[in-house]
């Protein structure tokens, strides 16, 4: 047998025997990724994501025709999955506005009802902290929003009003006010007949669960190298140097140990895939074949963050430095890939960065696990930067034999 | 066996060897000696293939190192100053990677023959990581003639060794040279100068050949 592969044989004995070892890391580090998960859901949606808007509402005195506007809101499709209305008053309210338990604090006035059919504009006001949360700064924008579209009909309306009586029309006004207020308004409030619908998330396509499940395995990916600097360290100058005196050069080197990550990795995952599949039947009663069959979609990431890995090993003074090297890049890049915070909330300049970190595309990979849609594209952007690192491992590993 | 010709190699700016000549025929017993840092490493790295000369003429053989890709894995076995192991794995692991033969020869070699001499049989089972240093060093030379080689390489194989040790080394060594290998050793042991028939001072870059019998202080003189 050659020596490339006696010595490729001999290196996977060293990488498969610390797969237990590995394995225990994997789960702490699961258990880590899953705390990161949680605390990003609940930064970025705080409590809405796993329930409604919670809406404060405060009435001036007792009356039965706001209480029926308040049933009706509340019963109305588009409202009722959105928002819960809760009554309260002025106090509680506001307390509830300013530890988080409510997005928005609604003061409706005891006449409201009456004063509308009597034609006096008299407004609801509604407060929002002043920290408000995304949900809560989403409703605040919808909010002024429909008040600004309401008050552009309006203003037509009192133009319109203006000109029948320069042009002494009193006689056809009270018709004139109608149609217009009936024209306007349908016009203003059934937008769909002006504008396209298009739903836009901060996640992209995948929900928020799936988002932070993709972050999560990216994060694993890139976190498993810290487990495995036993075999994947630098070799000792004397090795390297005999290494090198049998003619295995740099390139030779960084791939075997490439490879030997990457199987590791590969068997690592499928036996986690596979407990986790077998918990998934237990609790629920079916096997999850079909994300077992989207497992491929993750080799390009896999492989990314393997060549990754073994180039900062390689790039780093001691497997000590490495293992904090990895940590602190996986994080960093992660963060501005949006791993942590959705691209979206961050600023523009990180958006444009991450399109050239591999942990974009990594998130790509995973969320094509997700949701089977694989693009070729992405995977082929993924082993280039797999190419690259390789190319840079192999050039630390020739930089240490030479001394 | 070995010609060696003009060989340079610099670290960056610095020039460590600077037209380098040697010579060394089949059953020679080559010492080169020097002061610390004087690039003495360095030059058996070059010739056990380890590094590269920028310039100079490597023939082992009849065979030009530059020309002909595994010359040195044929003809050389190389034992670093530093223990080349993989230290998690065990002392079977690490000679089976260096033997081309097959594990039943490796075995025999290992209990009756030239090999016995390092007593290795009864740590074949050990880990590495778990054996003192005398005991990894006789592992590392046990790798080196694997494949049994030619020309034996050897970078100061008695440092901070116990007296036992090197005195198996040395019984090995004499055995080697009785078997027509050829051996180049870095050394500061005078049991391993006795051993060499010819002795080679590097001094500031060059490379020039002394009288084998010097010793004490007309040697220091020598090196300083």
């Amino acid at each position: 047998m050659k020596f490339y592969w006696r010595l490729q044989l001999l290196e996977g004995k060293r990488a498969f025997r610390k797969l237990p070892q590995i394995l225990l890391g994997a789960v702490v580090l699961i258990g880590i990724v899953g705390t990161i998960a949680f605390c990003g859901q609940k930064l970025l949606y705080q409590d809405e994501a796993s329930g409604r808007i919670q809406i404060a509402v405060v009435m001036d005195g007792e009356s039965e025709t706001v209480d029926l506007v308040l049933s009706f809101l509340e019963h109305m499709e588009t409202v009722a999955s959105l928002c819960s209305f809760t009554r309260t008053d002025q106090a509680k309210g506001m307390a509830m506005l300013k530890d988080g338990r409510a997005a928005a604090l609604m003061e409706v006035p005891g006449s409201l009802v009456e004063d509308i059919i009597s034609g006096v504009n008299t407004p609801v006001r509604v407060i929002f902290p002043k920290d408000s949360a995304v949900a809560g700064s989403l409703l605040e924008a919808v909010t002024s929003a429909g008040a600004g579209t309401l008050a552009s009909a309006q203003y037509g309306i009192y133009a319109a009003y203006g000109l029948y009586l320069n042009y002494g029309l009193e006689s056809e006004l009270n018709q004139a006010y109608d149609d217009l207020n009936r024209i306007y308004l349908s016009a203003a409030l059934n937008r769909t007949n002006l504008f396209d619908n298009e739903s836009s998330s901060a996640t992209g396509e995948l929900n928020v669960a799936e988002y932070y499940l993709a972050s999560g395995l990216v994060l694993f990916f890139l976190l498993w190298g810290i487990t495995c600097g036993s075999f994947l360290g630098k070799d000792s100058l004397a090795l390297s140097r005999k290494l090198r005196a049998a003619g295995i050069g740099a390139v030779k080197r960084s791939f075997g140990r490439w490879l030997n990550a990457f199987l590791v990795m590969a068997a690592g995952v499928g036996i986690l895939a596979l407990l986790g599949a077998l918990f998934f039947l237990v609790w629920t009663g079916t096997w999850p074949k079909e994300l077992l069959l989207h497992l491929p979609a993750l080799l390009p990431a896999m492989a990314c963050a393997c060549a990754l890995t073994v180039f900062l090993y390689q790039a780093a003074p001691t497997a000590g430095s490495g293992v904090l090297l990895i940590f602190c890049v996986a994080v960093g890049m992660l963060f501005l890939a949006g791993g942590f915070v959705p691209s979206a909330f961050l600023p523009g300049a990180f958006h444009t960065i991450s399109n050239f970190l591999p942990v974009c595309w990594m998130m790509q990979s995973a969320g094509a696990f997700l949701t089977g849609e694989f693009v070729f594209w992405d995977a082929a952007i993924l082993l280039g930067f797999t190419g690259i690192f390789g190319i840079l491992g192999a050039f630390f590993v020739r930089r240490e034999a030479m001394g | 066996m070995i010609k060696v010709k003009n060989i340079i190699y610099s670290y960056g700016k610095k020039r460590v060897l600077d037209g380098v000549c040697l010579t060394a025929a089949q059953g020679d017993c080559v010492a080169v000696a020097g002061a610390n840092g004087c690039g003495k490493s360095t030059l058996l790295s070059l010739l056990a293939g380890a590094l590269r000369p920028q310039a100079g003429e490597m023939i082992y053989g009849g065979r030009d190192a530059a020309k002909e890709k595994n010359v040195f894995q044929k003809m050389v076995g190389y034992v670093p100053q530093d223990n080349p192991l993989f230290e998690e794995l065990t002392v079977r692991d690490n000679l089976r990677l260096w033997y081309s033969e097959s594990p039943y020869s490796m075995e025999k070699d290992l209990s009756s023959g030239i090999l016995s001499v390092l007593k290795l049989s009864e740590m074949l089972s050990l880990r590495v990581s778990r054996l003192s240093g005398g005991m990894k060093k006789r592992v590392s030379i046990g790798c080196a003639l694997a494949a049994h080689p030619p020309i034996l390489i050897l970078d100061e194989p008695s440092a901070a060794l116990d007296l036992i040790c090197k005195e198996d080394i040395r019984r090995y060594l004499t055995m080697y040279l009785k078997q027509k290998g050829t051996i180049l050793i870095t050394t500061h042991e005078e049991a391993e100068l006795d051993l060499c028939n010819r002795l080679y001072i590097l001094k500031k870059g060059k490379l020039a050949e002394r009288d084998p019998k010097l010793r004490g202080a007309a040697l220091l003189q020598e090196l300083a």
